[in-house]
């Protein structure tokens, strides 16, 4: 078997090789998403538009806009008089979030008494609209514990130096909260699912709109033979595109690495197996490359864009989402990505995730054996 | 030349509607795929994975541990050492640890209670969220006490509450959304994808030479290739979003779905532009497909849909206004979740057509040079 | 029996169509059987079926002792199965050499064997200089001959070829049949091939005829064309004479060339003025100057790559000129693009139509771009259709159609808008005989009887018959023009007359033959060479054969057009070594 799988596997290579554009644009794309992600687009929603009509006027009211002029979360980009004007604005786009304080708020305050302020926000964006209102919950919380501390203080509460019930927060894997630390370990494990699998989807299409294929269905190769052999060099294109972006990632972004390289390198193998195998199955069930593109991203890209947990835990999907993420290999790889570079620890929690891998190389190579007939027609 | 131009439009149709796998998959792509895409993507608070360590194990532990509630948080299985704490973090299964300590209950009465969280910042998004949440949720636990405890009385203490309204989406339904971007996504892709593998083919099978010496003009060749994927994008996007987004998905529509349909029409067109323009440059569909994913990719990021353009540093968002992407991403919410008119979307509206009207113009010039 | 194929059936669209339909018979090794007939006769399904690629409905197939049918898998070790297309079969960015190897590889080829083997098949394809070149950049002829090598690398034993020599210049043409032959002679080689040339078909040992999936008929081809009553029956009769009761028209027999006159006075409608193409450091064509007038035929002859394609496509406007200029139909195609475009046809190689297009939809379209109005459309295409017999099949795409209404069906769309000038590139590679007969009649209709300007390429020599003028092209250049009878009286003059020798067991006689005389070559069944002095040759060989035992009988002939043209190129010393 091995000398038949290695001579497609040549070919195979050869042919990519003969390409440099086409080759190339698949290790130039990649790295370019990268370098936009890790260096100038943050997805960090940071810097939210914020308008303020302020009816108060007051030292207190002040005080607690500060609040938001402060934070990096928001720009204060204007004071309103009126909330039809406030409405306007957010209609228009110009601002995320309004405040709307009302005349009595230093007022009320003073006399210890609570004081309620409308919150407007734009939802057409609704997870933006969900971290906006967090935001604001945040730095009103942080006004709370300053008035809190302040009324302590003069009830002669322990000096005012604790709060009766106080939080102590530390955050693991990701201490400075940045996004670039999960978004481009996440990145890693979507471009391996969009450029390997579009390229092994034109293999075997290609080679029937030319007419090659008959070479492959008139010789002794078996369809495992053809398989291996157009999967393995492949395969190693994957994985190369693998290390460049990981190398990159840890020298170039300096990002947090934690765990085993060689725990990671595994993942990363089986992986690009199933990858490229998606891809062949695709390859071998359309009938033009055309046919077989627009398949990939539908199939492959698109689902582990969405579902694979890239932007939130698996967990806050809803039970559909829930299980087609457990139905694609994103998922897991992920999984262990996520580990490698933040968590670390030993192999031992990653081994269902690394199971779950084999276990869906095992069953896309099942399929792509039978959709590949040594027919034509 | 109308003769010429509508006999090759008519082929181009044709052709399209002869490709019966190629319509199922288009079909898929703006029903099947905008459907389960609804489902996906949520960076909100919602059903947040917390373990917690109780070792008080006492009413005022569970009092607190109580305020963990449903939606944005879901309690996993109670730990019982710090080991288990930890590898439920490592393991992914909780993304946040509440670990109170054994005299939570003593030092509540005294007033000088503490407990820890632990954060698991690896989706740094949901875990500042969740950070928040929680900061409110134990000052409220506080002014609570406060304000019960026997020792001060029921004072009032002073606070602010924040009375939340949200515009357009009161409930933040994330799949209104994420169904519509789907949708937008989809236009984008396809749009481009079919104009240049309807270019690519003409060259692939040798027919472009047929069309090279009739008398058809290179605009012509162009407009005819432009013309089926501009009426049928479009209509695919209108029955989508009337079917899957408000129909599947009661998501209300507020806007001008003339108004809407219109610009879809010149984005198209514009995407579609900028496919011809990547089909003249690359030999072979592989080709053009990674060309295609060069330019798309950085133009879905910079599209404001994942990311506000305000967070971004003033070199992005400038870049981001070349991006017919950006433009539309912005002029489709706008007009269909905020009802908004031409007198608010009308920027957007020019840059689509002035980007689509150059790359169709650079497309077509680079192509009459590649000729002659 | 190494083939046995009994009751063989194929049937497509649910049983509708039936593409083979219970096909019977045997090929003994060593034997080399040619499949002839008319396009989509089922000729490619029965080699599919051999070869293991395709599925049968009913019937048995036995190669080399395996089962087909039953179990396809276990043929293809002992089978050489080379694809219909030119050199199809190849992977364009890889080299000449790493196409062979790749083949070696899939077929684990001992070293020595390949060593050795690969060798013997470079020396005889002349491709070795060749070794680094990619696939792709390869004429149409070298691709083909490549395509055999990758096929015979692994030394099969049954050799299943699908129109092998399909677009293959006339010169490598006799390269292949050397091949072939020395297989067969010295490894006992079992072949099964089909043909649209009919003078290959003549070279094999037995013939069996295809219609509508059916064998007609079969036999040596003296059987075959001694059935016949005529005297000088070719094979190409015997397919004629066959066909013809089955319902397709003969077309009329080859009409002689008309005289001069018919078209001297006119002025040239298309001018080249040392017109040159160079890419890179590759010069395609080398200053090449001639003149058609309307109603002339210019045919141009030339093996592939000698820069026919490209002198075609800068007369259309395709391909820009580096250098000199080109007039068409009063105007410069460099600078009036736009205006020749309208009264030119074009008829390229690959037949540019769109494959998911009906028959009448790709007329439209054509009628469409050249800005007919709906009612001159209609008329003419209606027109078109009848007289070229596509009538039945306007409803038909051209994936579906045989080779032969393709090719018509091109030339529908190219001449539907009556151009002055029709540019044909070779319009009739691997159209069956009949159908290529039909062709001709029609564009000689166009131009003698229309005045439509005609200039055509091809590389079957008997075609050169139907031209007025006679292009020969040699590495990009243009090394002979003139009449046909012309060209031939030349050619005599400059190198003698032709010895032809015929011999029952010419296989052995030739191999005699080429150690007295190096030049001689196989035709048909006949050996035959140019000679100076052909008495003396005559007397050598008859003696020579008479002493190793052979029978032969001996004559002198006058110059075929393919004997003519490589006299030319021999005689300019062009001829490649």
């Amino acid at each position: 078997m091995g000398d038949r799988v290695l001579a497609i596997a040549r070919k195979e290579t050869r042919q990519l090789l003969r390409d440099p554009v086409y080759l190339g644009l698949a290790f130039v794309v990649p790295l370019m998403l990268l370098i936009l992600l890790g260096y100038q687009l943050s997805l960090d929603v940071k810097g939210l538009l914020v308008a303020v009509v302020d009816r108060d006027r007051s030292v207190w009211s002040r005080q607690y806009v500060d609040g938001f002029v402060n934070s990096e979360y928001f720009r204060l980009v204007a004071r309103l008089d009126s909330e039809a004007q406030a409405r306007e604005w957010i209609r228009s786009g110009r601002a995320r979030v309004v405040l709307d304080i009302p005349p009595d708020f230093g007022r009320r305050l003073s006399a210890n008494e609570t004081v309620a302020v409308g919150v407007t926000v734009d939802g057409s964006f609704p997870s933006r609209g969900q971290i906006a209102l967090g935001y604001v919950e945040a730095v009103s919380t942080l006004y709370n514990q300053q008035l809190l501390r302040a009324w302590l203080v003069e009830h002669g509460w322990r000096g005012g130096q604790v709060l009766p019930v106080q939080m102590e927060m530390s955050v693991w894997y990701n201490p400075t909260l940045e996004s670039k630390n999960f978004i481009v370990p996440g990145m890693l494990v979507i471009v391996m699912m969009i450029f390997p699998p579009l390229l092994s989807a034109l293999l075997i299409v290609r080679e029937r709109e030319s007419g090659t294929i008959l070479n492959l269905y008139a010789s002794p190769a078996t369809r495992w033979d053809i398989l291996a052999g157009k999967a393995l060099p492949y395969v190693a294109v994957s994985f190369l595109d693998f290390l460049v972006i990981f190398a990159v990632s840890v020298w170039l972004f300096q990002l947090r690495f934690v765990g085993s390289a060689w725990l990671l390198s595994a993942a990363a193998l089986l992986y690009s197996i199933c990858t490229i195998g998606l891809g062949l199955v695709i390859s071998a069930l359309t009938r033009t490359q055309l046919a077989a593109m627009l398949a990939t991203f539908l199939v492959a890209v698109a689902p582990a864009f969405t579902f694979s947990g890239i932007f939130a835990p698996v967990a806050s999907q809803d039970a559909v989402g829930r299980f087609v993420a457990h139905l694609i290999p994103a998922t897991y790889f992920m999984d262990v990505v996520r580990g490698a570079y933040l968590k670390g620890g030993g192999a031992a929690p990653y081994a269902p995730s690394l199971a779950a891998l084999a276990g869906y190389a095992v069953v896309v190579y099942a399929i792509a054996w039978l959709a590949l007939r040594k027919r034509v027609g | 030349m109308r003769r010429r131009l509508a006999a090759l439009i008519r082929k181009e149709f044709s052709q399209l509607f002869r490709d019966v796998p190629m319509l199922l998959i288009l079909g898929w792509a703006f029903t099947g795929a905008v459907y389960t895409s609804g489902h996906g993507i949520a960076t909100e608070l919602y059903q947040y994975p917390v373990v917690v360590l109780d070792l008080s194990q006492s009413p005022a532990s569970r009092e607190l541990v109580s305020r963990f509630r449903a939606p944005y948080f879901k309690l996993v299985e109670q730990a019982w050492s710090d080991r288990e704490v930890v590898a439920r973090l490592d393991r992914g299964e909780a993304s946040l640890a509440v670990v109170i300590p054994p005299d939570f209950e003593r030092r509540v009465q005294q007033g000088t209670a503490r407990f820890q969280v632990i954060s698991d910042g690896s989706q740094s998004m949901t875990a500042t969220l969740a950070g928040a949440h929680i900061a409110s949720l134990a000052h409220g636990y506080s002014v609570e006490r406060l304000a019960g405890a026997g020792g001060l009385g029921a004072r009032r203490i002073p606070h602010v509450d924040v009375r939340p309204r949200v515009e357009y989406n009161p409930n933040l339904v994330e799949t209104w959304f994420s169904s519509l971007l789907e949708v937008f996504n989809q236009a984008t892709m396809i749009g481009m994808l079919l104009a240049a593998a309807a270019m690519v083919r003409e060259r692939e099978h040798g027919t472009v030479e047929h069309l090279l010496v009739s008398p058809l003009r290179p605009i012509e060749l162009f407009a005819a290739k432009l013309v089926p994927v501009v009426t049928l994008v479009p209509l695919a996007v209108m029955g989508s979003v009337l079917a899957i987004v408000q129909g599947a998905f009661q998501t209300p529509i507020r806007g001008s779905l003339a108004l809407f349909y219109v610009v879809t029409v010149v984005y198209v067109f514009a995407m579609a532009s900028l496919g011809l323009g990547i089909a003249v440059v690359a030999r072979t569909l592989g080709q053009a497909m990674m060309m295609l994913l060069l330019i798309l990719y950085p133009m879905t990021l910079l599209s404001g849909a994942l990311t506000p353009p305000e967070s971004q540093g003033v070199f992005m968002r400038s870049a981001g206004l070349l991006s017919p992407v950006r433009h539309y991403v912005d002029f489709g919410y706008q007009v269909l979740f905020k009802g908004n008119g031409l007198a608010y979307v009308w920027q957007d509206v020019a840059g689509i057509l002035v980007l689509g009207v150059a790359l169709f113009l650079i497309s077509v010039r680079r192509f009459a040079r590649l000729v002659r | 029996m190494v083939i046995d194929v009994r009751g063989l059936t194929k049937t497509y669209a649910r049983g509708r169509i039936r593409a083979v339909a219970g096909v019977s018979f045997t090929v003994a090794r060593g034997e080399v059987v040619g499949l002839i007939g008319p396009d989509g006769a089922g000729k490619t399904s029965v080699l599919q079926i051999l070869a293991g690629v395709l599925g049968a409905d009913a019937g048995t197939a036995s190669v080399a002792g395996v089962d087909v049918v039953r179990d396809p898998e276990a043929v293809k070790h002992v089978i050489g199965y080379m694809p219909q297309g030119l050199g199809l079969n190849l992977y364009d960015s890889l080299t000449v050499a790493e196409n062979v190897e790749f083949f070696r590889d899939l077929r684990r080829v001992p070293r020595a064997q390949y060593e050795d083997n690969r060798e013997r098949l470079l020396r005889m394809t002349r491709l070795a200089p060749f070794l680094a070149r990619p696939a792709g950049t390869l004429s149409g002829g070298m691709r083909q001959k490549l395509a055999l090598i990758c096929t015979l690398i692994h030394l099969p034993d049954v050799l299943l070829l699908d129109e092998p020599t399909t677009g293959v210049d006339p010169v490598s043409r006799r390269d292949f049949w050397t091949i072939i032959h020395t297989l067969v002679v010295s490894r006992g080689v079992t072949v099964l091939l089909t043909t649209s040339y009919m003078d290959e078909a003549e070279r094999c040992h037995r013939v069996s005829l295809m219609h509508a999936g059916a064998l007609i008929a079969a036999g040596t081809p003296d059987e075959l064309t001694g059935a016949l009553a005529g005297r000088h029956a070719s094979l190409e009769d015997v397919f004629v004479h066959h066909l013809s009761g089955h319902g397709r028209e003969p077309g009329p027999a080859l009409a002689a060339t008309p005289g001069e006159a018919a078209f001297d006075d006119h002025a040239a409608t298309v001018r080249a003025e040392r017109l040159s193409c160079r890419f890179g450091a590759f010069t395609a064509v080398d200053e090449v100057s001639l003149e058609v007038r309307p109603g002339e035929i210019l045919g141009l002859l030339g093996p592939n790559g000698a820069g026919k394609t490209t002198l075609i496509k800068m007369l259309c406007g395709l391909q820009p000129p580096t250098a000199g200029t080109a007039v068409v139909a009063g105007h410069d195609v460099r600078r009036e693009r736009a205006r020749v475009r309208g009264s030119i046809g074009y008829m390229s190689q690959r037949f540019a139509l769109y494959r998911d297009q009906t028959v009448l939809e790709n007329l439209r379209l054509s009628a469409g771009l050249y800005g007919l109005d709906r009612a001159t459309a209609g008329r003419r295409i209606d027109a078109l259709l009848a007289s070229l017999g596509l009538a039945e099949f306007r409803d038909r795409v051209p994936l579906a159609l045989p080779l032969g209404l393709r090719q018509r069906l091109a030339l529908a769309s190219a001449i539907l808008h009556e151009p002055r000038v029709l540019f044909l590139d070779e319009p009739t590679a691997g159209v069956d005989p009949l159908a290529r007969r039909h062709f001709w009649d029609l564009v000689r209709d166009l131009a003698h009887r229309r005045g439509v300007t005609v200039l055509v390429s091809t590389h079957y020599m008997d075609e050169a018959a139907n031209c007025d003028t006679l292009g020969f092209m040699h590495q990009g250049r243009l090394v002979a023009l003139g009449r046909p009878d012309e060209l031939t009286r030349q050619a005599e003059k400059a190198g003698g007359p032709m010895v032809a020798v015929d011999a029952p067991d010419f296989a052995r006689a030739f191999v005699l033959v080429r150690e007295h005389v190096p030049d001689a070559m196989l035709y048909g069944r006949r050996i035959r060479w140019q000679s100076d002095h052909p008495d003396a040759d005559i007397r050598a060989l008859t003696a020579a054969l008479a002493a190793a035992g052979l029978e032969a009988r001996a004559e002198i002939q006058p110059l075929s057009m393919e004997d003519t043209f490589a006299s030319v190129l021999h005689a300019a010393g062009l001829n490649r070594g």
